[in-house]
């Protein structure tokens, strides 16, 4: 125990409490926590797939087929909607942290949140145009 | 009849007690009862040796805190009638070393607050001190900082932290929060003396953004926000400073 300079009557004996390795469940707020702490593996995961892809791609159509074959198995489509489910919780998240931080007058809150999801509408829209027409 | 409520509370006596117990009081349900006004007819008419801290009743001096089934709250400001005709369970404010009964030990978090120094700092000390000079602040300047100002210290922000409670070095939401008002008040000049602090191994970059800190908050200090601002002020300031061949 620390001690201040001008304590007089410290205790002497406390109770401390030990928190559970479970502390995480005995609240929504706290598991909700937890399921985006957990959401950073997905963002890694799926980050470490698109450079596989990128890779493949930067050698050739035939070697991009072969090597990313596996990415149209049944198991790895799932595994990819549980991912598209996470990065989502994951971007929801920090999007309405973002207004918190940045939102001070004039801009509110609101506002700044906002603006990230115009954002990422307009950047998903020109990517969906680039790989579909280009 | 008359309505009657139980209120299970915490019991810790340091001389007879190795472990915590409960004790389950019936007391008389009044709709306009705060739980404050719950634990005073406790030690009024059924076990006087309950020991539990409150003054203002009014939401206002901060040192009724206690956890309220599970959650950080000021007694008096919260009403028996939000639980009626359930029961309702208190406890001492979590992550905090227990005393007695509902009396947490403050002592780690007087430290922290006096370290972020809550006070005007001028780089020209005698400014501090003379009263000559006048610091005129506009309403804009202050709005930067108001919202900070109506911390009371209640620590219920320390009880919500998980982070806090698992790795108890963590200076926590409220002297953060604090350092924050007097970093954006335009009269101060202390900054830089309380960057060192703010932002150590044990200061911003510890708080993992949980944000139970600003729901339990009874003054919307928002606590949460302001530690991820101070670190983009930090995260900017190092940045700067290592363009400028500081670091």
């Amino acid at each position: 125990m620390k001690h201040t300079d001008n304590s007089i009557t410290e205790p002497t004996k406390t109770y401390r409490r030990i928190m559970p390795n479970t502390w995480w469940l005995k609240k929504g707020s706290y598991t909700l926590f937890m399921l985006r702490e957990l959401s950073s593996v997905f963002v890694a995961i799926y980050a470490i797939f698109l450079l596989i892809r990128l890779c493949a791609l930067s050698q050739g159509a035939e070697i991009y087929n072969s090597k990313t074959a596996i990415f149209n198995s049944g198991w790895m489509i799932a595994l990819h909607a549980v991912m598209w489910v996470f990065i989502m919780y994951h971007m929801i998240t920090w999007f309405k942290i973002s207004g918190r931080i940045f939102g001070k007058k004039p801009l509110s809150p609101g506002l700044v949140t906002i603006a990230n999801y115009i954002v990422w509408v307009v950047v998903s829209v020109v990517l969906f145009l680039i790989i579909t027409k280009g | 009849m008359a309505e009657e409520i139980k209120i299970t509370v915490t019991r810790y006596n340091p001389d007879k007690e190795a472990e915590l117990k409960t004790q389950t009081f019936t007391i008389p349900y009044h709709n306009d009862w705060s739980i404050l006004d719950g634990l005073n007819y406790i030690k009024a008419e059924l076990d006087g040796t309950l020991t539990y801290r409150w003054s203002c009743r009014m939401a206002v001096c901060g040192s009724c805190g206690m956890m309220v089934n599970g959650t950080p709250r000021l007694t008096c400001s919260t009403y028996l009638n939000e639980f009626y005709p359930g029961e309702i369970t208190i406890e001492p404010l979590a992550n905090f070393p227990i005393i007695r009964d509902l009396v947490v030990d403050l002592t780690d978090f007087m430290d922290k607050l006096k370290e972020v120094k809550p006070w005007i700092i001028r780089k020209n000390k005698s400014d501090e001190n003379d009263t000559s000079k006048e610091y005129i602040q506009t309403t804009a300047q202050m709005d930067k900082y108001y919202q900070q100002t109506l911390c009371i210290n209640c620590t219920l922000c320390y009880a919500a932290c998980p982070v806090y409670g698992l790795h108890p070095d963590f200076i926590g939401p409220a002297v953060i929060a604090l350092g924050y008002r007097y970093n954006n008040d335009s009269r101060d000049q202390g900054k830089d003396e309380r960057r060192k602090f703010l932002a150590s191994e044990d200061g911003v970059w510890k708080c993992t953004v949980v944000g139970d800190c600003t729901e339990v908050c009874p003054k919307h200090v928002d606590p949460s926000a302001v530690i991820q601002r101070t670190k983009v002020d930090n995260a900017t300031n190092w940045f700067f400073s290592f363009l400028k061949g500081k670091k």
